[in-house]
């Protein structure tokens, strides 16, 4: 393995070297394709496609506002009563500046994925073990959201199918969004993102009827402590500072990440907010803490004329929609994870076993209450270490390790020179 | 997904996927291209290389058989020219002492190949030589009664001796057998006579011109110099006697047989070891005539014809520019076929028109009769289910594309232009939208659109509806369809199915039948459709609505591959409807979704100004005011990005006092 | 529960299980060794979890 780490390591080199006159080169090689003498091996070339700047913030959006559909509503309502549409605005304030920060840490590696940044300025043990994080959290949650999608299509639509024939559906058409990869998958985010605000419009318009204001009162809720402890754990699925900073190099413009992180993270919380004003003022807080999915309960009140009713069964296509991007994201995330973990060089093969893993977790749960309960007491509660705290911690000893590395270095010149050439052209 | 990418979810190796062509700008590209250059020293210097085979299996797949070394069976067998030819050639054999004649080079044990008819004999150059050594030393040395023929290779260049390129000409073109070739011997004429030969094929050659044009100033109004030496004597020929407005100098064999099959005349004269090819075309084909399949009310009405240069020429005299390029080049190892690559130099991307004449230099077919079979040697993803050309028979069409930074493939005889890349939304357009007022055009691009998603699903929300959600519809109306339904026997999906099926064989019959007899489809279709089903009792009426306004929708398609995917899906979407409602219809959508947006024209995403999303004017669904649209489509890296100035209204007051209009004057005075 | 369902549902992990294997293998071959184990870590949880699921949920 070494002699092959060796042989390779040259070719980059000469490749490298052959690029040397070109500025715009060096900008796109840096992205996902250096490596240093311990990063041999090719586990950093997987290649994921560029996406541009409208497309990733169209993602990621729907990604996370995708648990408004499910049963984060009434839990959020369930722990701080009125003030809960305060809860979406404060997490992604939280996640916005959490990636900044973590943008911040990044500059000094000069737009390279944070995986790549760990393995090769830290440890390699440190890259894998963030990975592998990564791969099991998403793998967990798609499992669970993928469980209540079921539920939620059994309940709504198709109430004498059998749900493992729902989830084969979705898991086909899931595997085949993973496999097409990230390209696509931002390509059809930004395709249906018109299509899902209009909906979504659609869907907090039409039963207005019954909304009332006064059943926003008190405005804080619970209190202060509770909206906050609830915004501080429910923040496992704002993904973008985790997703963005690993997925870096695969941003078209480089100068837009923040941009991206901040936008898509604030988007969100607004959207939800606004979901949870009217979800509250129509069914007022100790309604809407009891039922599991409130959206479609809002969908089924609508009733404006004798002719536009019901139009629940309308609403499966946006929530389907979601959630098919939602959980292709997510098995796309696993895999991709998962192989850069182990350094494989693909992503791909990887597609169909966690297919079938995400199957088999996501009916190990009995029922649907223990889902709920999971994703609740579980995932939300603990999520936010694998989404907020671990790439804060893993971006900020990476600074730190690499400040006393060329604090080191500065003092026994000559110790590592392949490493010094490798970061001023880095920082070039 | 389709089979194709199901099978290369089972080849582990998927480095495939990404290695397909993406077009770039430029600089981008350049880098790219070092880059995978760089990937693929290092796959071969992977020490497990032998065991690579997945590798190996996944490129296979991807590639197709055209790209396998083997898979292209060396050239064509042609068929032995007589009998008697083949027992020559068999005794030549059994003699074997080659070496004796030109160009046999121990080939003759076998007949002749369509390869060895230009067989390059080294460097050197072939001598001319005489009819008395070919008597002396061929196959004809005995037999002085017989006419001789010539065997072995056809060598490279034209002999000087008239007999000899005689002899030659009878073995290319079977001469005395194949009545199409007119071989005209004639004098040069006047005191001296020089002895030439025309030569040129029947029904491709316009008689006229070589009557009138080459025969006659050549042996009648010549007055030519006697002790003219021959090195001039073709150039004298060619200045001074000929006055054909195309005449070309050659000397190899191949260009001589390409001018012939092209309906050139080509002239042979004695003594000289080149020919002149007079340009004669003039074979029968229709006129320039009415648009087909792609009529419109307000717009130019011609449409491309079965002929090369007049279908080019159309294009040309609209876009009167020299930066319009026309590259010619031919296809066919058996019968050549040509074609044309057009495209704006300076303005469309140089790395696609690279790209395109590499496609098509590495097909290898005997024969490509069609741009519709060209199109699918040169598609990015062939088993897709859209179209990823514009084949249009519209020359402003092709011009507003060329304008634009497409590249334009014109195919022989076919009255079919390719335009490649091609966006998903301009296979929804027509030109019409373009020459309407915005609002009308933007009206019935909407309109079209619509019809389009109503084409996909009406047949299949129907079905949902109906068999899933009917608590969805209205209860008034849900009464009206279980009534209208009641006398029914068949499940929706197979009421549904049958008129489909009908609606098909409507429209296919109305192709396929003679013209004259034209009017009893309608008659026939009208009244199985719209009486004798209701009467019947097997067909609900309203479904009969569902079905005619989807055939409507299907018809409204402007692009006839398009109409086809469309009526395909259809079908899709219904057995989708039938087996999971709503649920099977939407996961069905999201398939198709992702099928269109990772499909790819030319390297160019052709969902492209919207997923993803490239700089463009707003063209796309809806169309704006012309004079916004200041962008050229994006998508095609076009190295002239702008079309027109930002201010084209400068003389409107409303638009005069407009930032833009101000910053360019302030521009202009400074 | 017939036999026929049975084999049905109980080829699936056993089909992804050779898959994954394969893949791992030709990793390991390819000298990479880190991602070979990770491919074969990745059998063992896909063919082999999913076996075991399918088993204890189809008998019992």
């Amino acid at each position: 393995m070494a002699d092959s780490g060796q042989r390779t390591m040259d070719h980059r080199r000469q490749w490298r070297r052959t690029l040397a006159g070109s500025q715009k080169s060096k900008q796109r090689s840096s992205g996902g394709r250096t490596s240093t003498a311990e990063g041999n091996g090719n586990g950093n070339d997987i290649r994921t496609g560029h996406a541009g700047v409208a497309e990733w913030t169209a993602l990621l959006t729907i990604y996370t506002s995708t648990d408004v559909f499910l049963s984060y509503p009434s839990r959020v309502a369930e722990q701080t009563a009125e003030g809960a549409w305060m809860v979406p605005l404060l997490s992604a304030m939280i996640a916005a500046s959490v990636f900044w920060v973590v943008q911040l840490c990044m500059l000094r590696f000069s737009q390279t994925g944070l995986i790549t940044v760990l393995w090769e300025r830290v440890s390699p043990v440190a890259g894998m073990v963030v990975a592998l994080a990564g791969a099991t959290f998403f793998l967990v949650q798609t499992a669970l959201v993928m469980r209540e999608f079921t539920e939620t299509v059994v309940t709504t639509v198709l109430p004498s199918t059998p749900a493992a024939v729902v989830t084969i559906l979705f898991l086909v058409v899931v595997m085949n969004y993973a496999y097409k990869g990230i390209e696509g998958m931002t390509r059809v985010a930004i395709l249906l993102s018109v299509v899902m605000l209009g909906g979504l419009a659609l869907l907090l318009i039409l039963p207005l009827t019954w909304f009332d204001p006064s059943l926003l009162s008190p405005v804080m809720g619970k209190g202060v402590g509770p909206i906050v402890l609830s915004a501080l754990t429910n923040t496992s699925m704002f993904i973008p500072p985790f997703v963005l900073s690993i997925l870096q190099p695969s941003v078209r413009n480089q100068k837009h990440v923040l941009r991206i992180g901040l936008v898509s993270s604030l988007l969100t919380g607004a959207i939800i907010s606004v979901v949870l004003i009217v979800i509250i003022g129509t069914f007022a807080v100790a309604v809407t803490g009891k039922i599991p999915f409130p959206m479609y309960q809002l969908a089924r009140l609508i009733y404006v004329g004798r002719f536009v009713q019901r139009l629940e069964s309308l609403f499966v296509f946006l929530w389907s929609a979601a959630a098919v991007i939602k959980m292709g994201l997510g098995l796309w995330l696993t895999a991709y994870l998962y192989a850069r973990a182990f350094k494989m060089p693909l992503y791909r093969p990887l597609v169909v076993p966690f297919g079938l893993i995400l199957f088999v977790v996501s009916f190990l749960p009995p029922d649907v209450t223990t889902v709920m309960n999971l994703s609740g007491q579980v995932l939300e509660r603990y999520g936010w270490i694998v989404t907020m705290a671990l790439p804060l911690l893993a971006a900020l000893i990476a600074v730190v390790v690499d400040w006393l590395r060329e604090r080191g270095r500065r003092h026994d010149p000559g110790s590592d020179p392949p490493k010094g050439e490798n970061r001023e052209e880095a920082l070039a | 997904m389709t089979i194709h990418d199901m099978f290369r979810i089972l080849t582990v190796d998927d480095s495939v996927a990404d290695e397909q062509f993406e077009l770039l700008p430029q600089d981008e590209w350049l880098v790219r291209e070092a880059a995978t250059n760089r990937q693929k020293q290092e796959q071969q210097n992977l020490p497990g290389r032998g065991q690579g085979r997945y590798r190996m299996r996944g490129m296979w797949v991807t590639y197709g058989e055209h790209f396998a070394p083997s898979s292209y069976a060396g050239p064509v067998q042609a068929p032995e020219r007589t009998a008697e030819h083949a027992a020559l050639l068999r005794r030549r054999a059994d003699e074997a002492d080659g070496g004796q004649s030109y160009g046999a080079q121990g080939s003759e044990n076998q007949a002749p190949e369509s390869s060895d008819l230009f067989v390059y004999h080294g460097r050197r150059r072939v001598r001319p030589f005489s009819y008395s050594y070919l008597r002396q030393h061929s196959d004809m040395a005995g037999t002085p009664n017989r006419k001789p023929v010539w065997t072995g290779s056809v060598p490279r260049l034209v002999q000087s001796d008239l007999a000899s390129n005689k002899l030659v000409l009878e073995r290319i073109f079977y001469a005395p057998k194949n009545a199409d070739i007119v071989l005209r011997d004639f004098r040069i004429g006047g005191g001296h006579p020089v002895r030439a030969m025309a030569v040129f094929v029947d029904g491709l050659a316009d008689k006229t011109i070589i009557n009138n044009h080459i025969l006659e100033p050549l042996m009648v109004l010549t007055g030519i110099e006697p002790d003219a030496p021959k090195s001039v004597f073709v150039s004298w020929v060619k200045d001074s006697l000929l006055p054909g407005n195309q005449v070309m100098e050659y000397n190899a064999w191949k260009e001589v047989t390409e001018n012939i099959l092209a309906g050139n005349t080509v002239l042979f004269i004695e003594g000289v070891s080149r020919v002149l090819s007079v340009e004669t075309k003039g074979w029968e084909h229709r006129m320039v005539s009415q648009s087909m399949t792609e009529s419109v009310v307000r717009g130019p009405h011609d449409a491309f014809t079965e002929s090369f240069r007049a279908n080019t020429g159309l294009v040309r005299a609209r876009l009167r520019s020299t930066k319009l390029v026309t590259e010619i080049m031919q296809v066919g190892e058996v019968a050549s076929t040509d074609i044309a690559i057009m495209y704006m130099d300076g303005i469309v991307n140089p790395q696609l028109v690279a790209e395109v004449k590499r496609r098509l230099k590495a097909i290898k077919v005997d024969y490509l009769p069609d741009s519709g079979m060209l199109e699918q040697f040169l598609e990015d993803k062939p088993r897709a289910f859209l179209p990823q050309f514009l084949s249009t028979e519209r020359p402003d069409r092709v011009a507003y594309g060329l304008n634009e930074g497409q590249v334009a493939i014109f195919l022989g005889q076919s009255p079919f232009a390719l335009l490649c890349p091609t966006l998903f939304w301009s296979l929804l357009q027509t030109s019409e939208d373009a020459y309407l007022r915005f609002p009308y055009g933007t009206f019935i691009r909407g309109i079209r659109f619509i019809s389009f998603l109503f084409g996909l699903l009406l047949p299949a929300l129907y079905i949902a509806v109906t068999n899933y959600h009917p608590e969805m519809i209205p209860t008034d109306l849900m009464l009206a369809i279980a009534a209208s339904r009641e006398r029914v026997p068949f499940p929706v999906v197979v009421e549904i199915l049958v008129m489909e099926f009908a609606i098909e064989l409507i429209r296919e019959a109305g192709i396929r039948i003679p013209s004259i007899i034209g009017p009893t489809i309608g008659i026939v279709g009208a009244l199985i459709l719209g009486q004798a089903a209701v009467a019947a009792g097997i067909i609900s009426p309203l479904l009969i609505i569902v079905v005619a306004v989807t055939a409507l929708c299907s018809f409204t398609m402007p692009n006839y591959n398009l109409s086809f995917s469309v009526r395909i899906l259809r079908f899709g979407f219904i057995l989708a409807a039938a087996t999971f409602g709503f649920y099977g219809i939407i996961l069905g959508w999201m398939w198709l979704l992702m099928h269109m947006v990772s499909l790819r024209s030319f390297g160019v995403p052709i969902m492209a100004p919207v997923a993803p999303r490239r700089k463009s004017a707003p063209d796309a669904l809806f169309r704006s005011p012309v004079y916004q649209m200041e962008d050229r489509p994006g998508a095609f890296w076009p190295l002239r990005p702008k079309r027109q100035q930002p201010v084209t209204r400068g003389w409107s007051a409303d638009t005069h006092d407009s930032r833009e209009a101000r910053r360019t004057r302030e521009r202009g005075n400074a | 529960m017939s036999i026929v369902q049975f084999v049905v549902v109980m080829i699936v992990p056993v089909c992804v299980g050779i898959y994954a294997f394969n893949f791992s293998r030709w990793l390991w071959n390819q000298g990479n060794h880190l991602g070979g184990v990770g491919g074969y870590l990745m059998t063992v949880l896909s063919g082999g979890g999913a076996f075991v699921y399918f088993l204890f949920k189809l008998l019992i």
